[in-house]
């Protein structure tokens, strides 16, 4: 008679299957789970960046426009109470302030160059009236060169702002390969984890439910016609045991009836 | 034919290359936590799952038969162009999964076409699995030749005749311990040497290793966009030139010469006709092109000449120059070429080297014969004669493969490829080449083309690859069994 040595048998295949399908799963799932955390960082910081950036850039324009109304209001004479003056530094520190702290954050992009240049330029001309070294009674002075100084720096803002809503752009491409990759390891696990069900019940149908079968027929085989008990199973765990003593069995109750 | 047995070996196959994608992951993970690191993690897994499951039921079984044994290296193969494909899916980008399938396909298969625009643009980890799986490809092809084919028997598949009954057999039937130690001596061998020679010749490791890879696969997958011509150095053409020349000989003469048999290299008719036939079309190209003024010395027109020739020839398919400017007498040869190929036993593909030599000499034979209609005329190869029935298939097999081509050109041209393009396709993925010209040339690629088109030049890598025969059987399995 064969004994089987060491439990390497059914329980331990089986137990081993579930555990590879359960850390599979498991493992695609924290694969996935953090993927999507990514995804959902990722785009936050995207969004919290364009709102800032659109917050800046809103600042910067009124503090421009601030100091524009009162140049005007000082070009027309029209502050009588010297407000205008108190306007118009208000203003620069504004803008002073809102273009340090979008500075703070596009130190190294580059994406503030245009404002950069075109703030020195308009700093320099409003120093220039402050300073009353220009006459800004001159209409075509103060068309060609403040005018158009004003709208530089406008434009610029605007450059920004509008390159902070083409970065949102560009950026969902970024989210959607994101996302793509925080889908597609549950798809694909899902189709590999079908894949080793289906190969796991052909196992489990192999080695285990096919013997038990036979070794039912055989044995029903000798009962009812005396067939004699030849089942050939494959492996060597507890099926194979319980074949040999099967045989076993039917070759002493042969031996018996003999006598 | 037991099914258990054989998913037993495919996922011992599995297994090693799930090692290989944990290699690769932790390249990215030295690679400072890159973007392949998610894509090849996973993967490993799931290579590693489907590898060990049925380890856990199927016991090892030492009597298998040449059928199953077949059955293994085929399922092994597809099945690991599937996995392959399974870190290039999870990590996007340009991959889609028709593109993921033609890359892992062409990697496996070791054509080294690829689909890639940005070859750069991919995180080390995944560069380094997309070498891996020439590698891994070029192991399967010669455990194929080597172990799978000649034991195939001389009725039932008389492919294996046509690669070893004409020469001296008693070298080329090993048995599977030999094999292995010819895998070791000699793959891993010429890979190591490769490696350090293109170190010192300026390499990093990292390209170096990558590069030894593909030239020994004669693969083509190169870490640079602008594959060796990245590089513009004299001493790697020439190293990779080399090894990419000795990787189109038969491992196993290779073996036989490093360990001092009498047939060796030297010997060998076949290995005496593809260096000297390679030499001369090497020569004839360069001169061509200096001649026509493509460059301006001799010199640089033997450089480019030779080593893109040498490239084609060996199926590798790496490129240092645009040869889809060169003059048509050029292009012309390098089809040629590309068609005859390397010697089998080796990893390159096509119609080889030894196939051709037969059909040469039965040509003459059958000229002779005609002469001297009474005479009795054999066609020897190394003093052996071939038998009728191995120089029937050799001929069998090539017109298969030129009907194959043609199909392939017909069916491409269908999707509305050009067709100078659709032939290019056509050969380049029959005979595991990679690079043709039109659209797709040694500085292009396959990414543009229709999907429909991947996919049939991926099934005509594996037609190629598994020499036609080899792939039919699949086909014709039922009537097999």
């Amino acid at each position: 008679m064969r004994h089987v040595k060491t439990v390497t048998g059914i329980r331990k295949k089986i137990l081993y299957g579930f555990v590879i399908l359960g850390s599979l799963l498991f493992f695609s799932g924290m694969i996935s789970f953090f993927e999507l955390a990514k995804l959902s960082r990722s785009t936050r910081t995207i969004m919290d960046g364009s709102i800032q950036d659109v917050e800046l850039s809103k600042r910067m324009l009124d503090a421009v426009q601030e100091q524009n109304t009162a140049l005007l209001q000082i070009v027309s004479h029209a502050d009588s109470a010297g407000r205008a003056d108190t306007l118009l530094m208000e203003g620069r520190r504004s803008f002073e302030e809102a273009f340090r702290d979008a500075l703070r954050i596009h130190e190294n992009t580059g994406k503030l160059t245009g404002v950069s240049l075109a703030k020195d330029n308009y700093d320099q001309i409003v120093n220039q009236i402050y300073a009353d070294t220009v006459d800004i009674a001159n209409i075509g002075w103060f068309t060609n060169v403040y005018k158009t100084s004003y709208y530089d720096l406008t434009l610029a803002i605007k450059n920004f702002m509008i390159d902070t809503q083409y970065a949102i752009d560009r950026n969902t491409d970024r989210i959607r390969e994101n996302a793509y990759r925080a889908l597609m390891p549950g798809i694909i696990t899902l189709g590999v984890a079908i894949i080793l069900i289906i190969v796991f019940f052909a196992l489990i149908d192999l080695y285990y439910i096919k013997p038990v079968l036979k070794i039912t027929q055989g044995l029903r085989n000798y009962l009812v016609s005396k067939i004699p008990f030849n089942v050939r199973v494959e492996g060597h765990d507890e099926i194979a045991e319980l074949r040999d003593l099967v045989e076993e069995m039917v070759d002493a109750a042969r031996r018996k009836e003999q006598q | 034919m037991r099914f258990h047995v054989i998913i037993r070996y495919i996922g011992l196959v599995l297994l090693i290359n799930a090692l290989f994608l944990l290699l690769s992951a932790g390249i990215s993970l030295a690679n400072h936590w890159d973007t392949g690191f998610y894509p090849l993690l996973l993967s490993f897994l799931l290579t590693s799952a489907l590898g060990a499951f049925p380890l856990i039921f199927v016991e090892s079984e030492n009597d298998i038969n040449t059928k199953e044994g077949y059955m293994i290296v085929v399922g092994a193969w597809i099945l690991s162009c599937f996995v392959g494909m399974l870190p290039y899916v999870l990590w996007g980008g340009e991959f889609s999964v028709p593109n993921a399938w033609f890359e892992s396909v062409s990697g496996y298969t070791t054509t080294g076409g690829t689909i890639l625009a940005d070859v750069e643009a991919l995180p080390k980890g995944l560069l380094f699995w997309r070498s891996s799986t020439h590698w891994l490809g070029g192991v399967g092809v010669v455990m194929f030749v080597m172990l799978i084919l000649p034991s195939l028997g001389r009725v039932k598949m008389t492919l294996s005749n046509v690669q070893i009954s004409p020469l001296a057999k008693d070298n080329y039937r090993y048995k599977s311990q030999k094999v292995i130690q010819i895998l070791l001596v000699v793959y891993v061998g010429l890979t190591l040497l490769e490696t350090v020679l293109l170190k010192i010749a300026g390499m990093d490791w990292f390209d170096a290793v990558n590069h030894s890879f593909s030239t020994i696969a004669t693969g083509g997958f190169s870490t640079k966009n602008l594959s060796i011509a990245y590089y513009n150095s004299v001493w790697i053409e020439i190293i990779i030139t080399v090894f990419m020349a000795v990787s189109g000989l038969h491992f196993g003469l290779i073996y036989a010469s490093l360990i001092g048999r009498s047939n060796n290299i030297f010997r060998s008719e076949v290995s005496r006709y593809y260096l000297l036939s390679m030499l001369i079309a090497g020569i004839v190209i360069s001169v061509d092109l200096w001649w026509s003024d493509i460059y301006p010395t001799l010199f640089s027109s033997l450089r480019y000449g030779i080593f893109q020739l040498v490239s084609v020839t060996t199926t590798t398919g790496f490129a240092t120059t645009d040869s889809n400017v060169w003059t048509s007498f050029a292009i012309t040869i390098m089809i040629l070429f590309s068609f005859v190929c390397a010697c089998a036993g080796s990893t390159a593909g096509g119609i080889k080297a030894d196939r051709m030599l037969i059909s040469f000499k039965s040509i003459f034979a059958k000229i002779r014969q005609l002469q001297h209609p009474s005479a009795i005329i054999r066609v020897k190869m190394d003093n052996v004669t071939v038998d009728n029935d191995t120089l029937g298939f050799v001929n069998l097999f090539i017109v298969l493969y030129l009907l194959c081509v043609m199909a392939g050109t017909v069916v491409f041209s269908l999707f509305g490829v050009d067709l100078i393009t659709s032939f290019s396709i056509a050969f380049a993925t029959m005979a595991n080449v990679g690079p043709g010209f039109g659209e797709v040339s040694s500085l292009g690629n396959y990414g543009g083309l229709p999907d429909p088109v991947k996919f049939i030049s991926t099934l005509l890598m594996l037609i190629g690859r598994l020499e036609i025969f080899g792939f039919l059987q699949i086909l014709f399995f039922k009537s097999w069994r």
